[in-house]
């Protein structure tokens, strides 16, 4: 029984990375590349900066998931980065979709990743 | 006595070929022992060139949508589990899909060797093109750029245009005859749970659907135009009273 949910546990969170990794790579990565700053912070840049302010993995989410729902200056925690490049424009995603998103950038070590991808 | 010699002959005559045979599949599994599946291979197959025209029919619109996510998420499953390392072609197919979705230039080139891959089997060209059309149509509306780069690669994969056309406006004509839910109570019965339940047990509920239902390409094979149709057609009609039980609990 026990083995049982421990595969089910496993599986359903594979499962959700699948999701994670398609949403993130279908929308985000044209001006968030994973690890270099383009047209907006890289996603390994504000992940940093979430994570220091986050530490917990639901506070992240729920953080920026709602601020990418409506984003704006003063709930922003990269002003620097607006100065820059301006505020991310509202792209109409829903909830889940964001919280998705924002839970696989939660979970994924994005250097990491692109040593083991070194072509892309 | 001239029997049993005979039958001693045949004896030793089968073990020779039970012999011979037993070398054989220890020789094959050793000569496959390394045999692995690698990103070149997979890239230049049908299913490769096959992922890269979905990534591109996925990302015509600009986004890839929760769905579309959903539904190649499954699809990356249903292919990769005919293989014999499922967890690295599921992966290999991921990065395929990456690296093509926002590449224009190459459509031609790749359907154009996918059609002289698949030239001789029309069933496989009509399930894939069918899957193609199901996908654009499967986030509700269809963009101009989602209809252009169906009709490109139809043009490529030298697609006969009047079946093509007519595979089209089937699934256009479906989607609109795909009504709403008319009560919120058809859409919990449909997705078969309850007023009370939370958000949580619903989702389940609704990915558990659209994973029996969705339009799987690999039981597609042999099957008619359609199989993909109906496929497409109770995916929409699960996603729709998801999203309106979703609404309805803002």
């Amino acid at each position: 029984m026990r083995g049982f949910f421990l595969t089910f546990l496993l599986a359903s969170s594979i499962y959700a990375t699948d999701m994670g990794s398609l949403l993130f790579h279908g929308n985000c990565v044209t001006c968030h590349h994973e690890t270099k700053t383009l047209s907006a912070p890289s996603t390994t840049e504000f992940r940093q900066r979430y994570k220091d302010a986050f530490s917990n993995k639901e506070e992240f989410v729920a953080y920026m998931s709602s601020w990418v729902k409506k984003p704006s200056y003063e709930g922003s925690l990269m002003h620097d980065a607006i100065k820059k490049h301006d505020l991310m424009p509202e792209l109409a995603f829903d909830e889940d979709t964001l919280k998705i998103i924002c839970a696989y950038i939660y979970d994924t070590d994005f250097v990491k990743e692109e040593k083991s991808h070194p072509k892309r | 006595m001239g029997n049993i010699i005979i039958f001693a002959i045949l004896g030793w005559f089968f073990y020779w070929i039970f012999k011979s045979y037993s070398k054989y599949t220890a020789y094959s599994k050793e000569s496959f022992k390394n045999f692995s599946i690698t990103k070149e291979s997979l890239q230049n197959s049908e299913l490769g060139l096959f992922i890269a025209l979905v990534a591109k029919v996925a990302k015509a619109d600009g986004r890839v949508d929760a769905l579309e996510a959903e539904l190649i998420g499954i699809m990356f499953d249903d292919i990769s589990a005919i293989f014999p390392e499922p967890q690295k072609t599921k992966d290999i197919l991921k990065e395929i899909f990456n690296e093509e979705k926002d590449k224009r230039e190459n459509l031609q080139s790749l359907a154009q060797t996918l059609s002289r891959a698949i030239k001789r089997d029309k069933a496989k060209q009509q399930q894939f093109m069918g899957f193609l059309i199901q996908l654009a149509f499967v986030d509700g509306e269809l963009s101009k750029s989602e209809e252009e780069i169906l009709a490109e690669i139809a043009e490529a994969l030298e697609f006969d245009a009047n079946l093509y056309h007519a595979m089209f406006d089937r699934f256009e004509k479906m989607m609109k005859n795909i009504t709403p839910k008319a009560t919120i109570a058809d859409a919990y019965k449909l997705l078969g749970v309850n007023e009370n339940d939370d958000m949580e047990t619903i989702k389940k509920a609704y990915r558990k659907l659209v994973r029996e239902f969705h339009p799987d390409i690999i039981k597609s094979q042999g099957k008619s135009e359609a199989y993909m149709q109906e496929a497409t057609a109770k995916t929409q009609e699960i996603n729709q009273a998801y999203e309106m039980i979703k609404e309805k609990r803002k």
